[in-house]
Formats: C-alpha cells, structure tokens, sequence
C-alpha cells in the first residue's frame, strides 16, 4: 500500500516538473510563441527599437474598412488595425478567398520607414505614417462563428437596427 | 462491478458481447452524420461549402484528444495498480489515436489552403498537435522497442503520462496566445457560437466517430490481451529450456 502511495507521489512530481518546465519555457519564448504581432504591439516595438526597419515580422488585426485599393500593377493596398493602432500595407500576390474589408488578416513580411508621403498609394492613410509593412505573404484569419448565410444577413441587419 | 475492468477475461467477454452493437451504431451514425453534413446542413456565410470539412476536422480534433486521456490515464492505472487490462487498453488505443491526429492534421491543412491560404503554419495550436502526433508516436515506438515487453510497457507508460501536460497547452493555445487558428466554438463559456443546423451535423459525426474507436478499441483489446498471452508463454518457454 505505501509503496503504491510512492508511486503516485512520484508520478504527480515528475508532472509537476515536467510542467513547470514546459510553463517556463513559453514563458521565455511567449514573443516567439505568439504567431503574430498586432499594431499596437508593432509600434511599441518599434518605438523601444526591438523592431527595426526590415524585421522579418507577421502583422494581425482587421483590415480597415474603405481602406482596400489596387494600382495598376496589381498590387494591392490596405490598412491593418488592431481598432486603436493602424499601419498601412502593400502586397503583391494572390490574396485568400476569406480576404474582405472587416475580416481578421495576417499579414508576413518587412517592416519598413516610410520616407516619403504614402499619399501617392492610396488615399487612406493611417495617422501613423511613419512606418508602413511590405507584406509577402496574407493569411486570412476567420472567426468561431459558423452560420447560415441567411442568419448572418438577419443578425447584420439586428446590429444595425433596421429590418 | 469493479473487478470488470481489471480481470482480464470478463473484460474480454464484455468486450466480445458489445462490439456488434459499436460497430452497428457507428455505421448508422456514420451515414446519417455524412447525409446531414453533404446534404442536409447549410453552407457558412463566410467559407460556403468548405466548412463541411469541419464535420470530419473537429470530431477527429477532439477524439484526438480524448483518446490521449484514455491513453494516458489507463498507463496511469497500469503503472500504479499493475492492472494487465490497463496496459492492454492503452495499447489498444494507441495507434488509434494516432490514426485520428494524423486526420485531423490533413484534413486541417486541406482546409487551411482554401481559407487561410495556407498548408501549414506554425502556430501554438497546430504545432502543438503535431506535438500530440509525435507523443503518439512515441508511445508506440517506446511501447514495442524493448525485448521484455513489461519493461516497455513501464516506460512508455511513463511518456505517455509526461505527455498529458500538452493537453491543456492544446485546448487553450488558442486563447492564451495570438494563432492564426480560431478560437474554440463549441466550448465557451455563453452560448457556443455555431448554427444549430451545423451543431448537429457535427455532434452525430463526433458521436459516430467515438462508437468507432470504442469499437475498433475492442478489436485491438482483445488482439492485445492474445499478443501478452503469447509473449508470457515466450518468456515461459525460454526459462524452462
């Protein structure tokens, strides 16, 4: 009987280490562990020069409304924003079919000094222009929420109060 | 009632009584769940008909986990109480556990090009579900690569308890962390945040899917419980000569 008790108290401190071990490990990689950073966070960085100009970063937040455009030579711009930080973003390359105005987005590549006004890009353009991400890849990121296309259309309408 | 589970031969006998009724419910469960989630279950607002992948993805997902606990408790019970059912049942899960991450990480990744546009990226979640994967792995490998099995019975038991603690790192990866993968629908505190017509696609195949490994569960118990009879006489045999 006891040394049944002694294998149990062996077992739960082998768990024990084992997880404290784990919980410091991402404790001292939790920058590394999250998948990406949002613009706030981007800016922080920047402004305690942990993130230089051509860090190789992902960017996450909602692309802004009304802020999507195209030039000529296909490529695409649009502004990331976490709802209090926005950053503005190029890309160039096939965007994923969830990719919307208002929908999650993660966006892979350099981080880079704005030099010159943006203004020539697009005509939205975020308050903070003095960083702007070159994106080289964009993953779209979706919601938990599944539903019928009809109920998505009633609850819009709900939010917005009109029938 | 208790000594069900830990003599050998009643559990079998159990076993050999229940099986056709798991391997019947699981077929009906199966059809009915694959009519409801092909034809009889709406297509999402925002991924439209690709979000049937979730019918096989998340079921796989949780039994994946589930099956680990099974695993994981059972070489518990094995370790401490010396139970020979335990370690036959730990066995048996095993492989299938296995078989059900290894679904779950491609149909993931066939569903993650279309809507993320991507295979595979390495997030908390997906890598530590490949985590699991290699725990499963691991387990067998440990479990088979010792000349006297009940050595290796202990030590695999060891590993497979060490990997509980990735357990919870799965469930809330998704929380504690930024992933490109979604938060959890189903298992949140308020309301779960998914169509009612799509919840029950989805719980018919879980259900399918876990009269499944408890059907082929029995199988391989009752192959496991032959395999130790076999390797006891072995060992038998090589002392008497």
């Amino acid at each position: 009987m006891i040394k049944r008790r002694k294998k149990v108290y062996r077992i739960i401190s082998l768990l024990l280490i084992v997880s404290i071990s784990i919980f410091l490990i991402t404790y001292a990689l939790r920058d590394n562990v999250i998948f990406f950073y949002s613009p706030s966070e981007v800016l922080e960085k920047v402004s305690k020069n942990e993130i230089v100009e051509g860090s190789l970063i992902r960017l996450g937040g909602l692309v802004l409304e009304d802020s999507f455009s195209r030039d000529s030579n296909r490529k695409v711009f649009f502004i990331i924003t976490d709802n209090s930080n926005e950053i503005f973003v190029t890309y160039k390359g096939i965007l994923p079919d969830l990719f919307e105005e208002g929908q999650g987005v993660i966006a892979e590549g350099f981080l880079r000094i704005n030099k010159n006004s943006l203004k020539h890009l697009n005509e939205y353009i975020p308050q903070n222009n003095k960083v702007y991400f070159e994106a080289e890849a964009v993953l779209a990121k979706h919601d938990e929420n599944y539903m019928p296309p009809e109920v998505a259309e009633s609850l819009e309408m709900g939010s917005y109060g009109y029938d | 009632m208790k000594n069900i589970f830990i003599i050998p031969g009643q559990l079998n006998k159990i076993s050999i009584f229940l099986s056709p009724w798991f391997a019947f419910f699981s077929f009906i469960l199966l059809l009915f769940g694959l009519w409801l989630s092909f034809f009889n279950s709406p297509i999402d607002y925002q991924q439209g008909n690709a979000v049937r992948i979730l019918y096989i993805h998340a079921p796989s997902a949780w039994l994946s986990m589930l099956i680990y606990s099974f695993l994981a408790i059972n070489s518990f019970f094995g370790l401490v109480y010396g139970h020979v059912t335990a370690f036959c049942l730990a066995r048996a899960a095993a492989p299938i556990g296995l078989t059900f991450t290894a679904i779950c990480l491609v149909t993931g990744s066939i569903w993650g090009k279309p809507m993320w546009g991507t295979w595979w990226v390495w997030d908390a979640r997906l890598t530590s579900v490949l985590v699991l994967f290699f725990f499963y792995i691991g387990y067998i490998v440990f479990s088979k690569s010792f000349t006297d099995f009940i050595k290796g019975e202990k030590f695999s038991s060891i590993l497979s308890i060490i990997g509980i603690v990735n357990l919870p790192i799965i469930k809330f990866s998704v929380d504690y962390w930024n992933t490109l993968h979604q938060p959890a629908s189903i298992s949140k505190l308020s309301a779960p945040s998914i169509h009612i017509d799509m919840l029950v696609p989805l719980i018919v195949m879980f259900l399918s899917f876990l009269f499944l490994f408890l059907y082929i569960l029995i199988l391989r118990f009752q192959a496991e419980l032959n395999i130790r009879k076999i390797n006891i006489n072995n060992i038998k045999f090589y002392k008497e000569s």
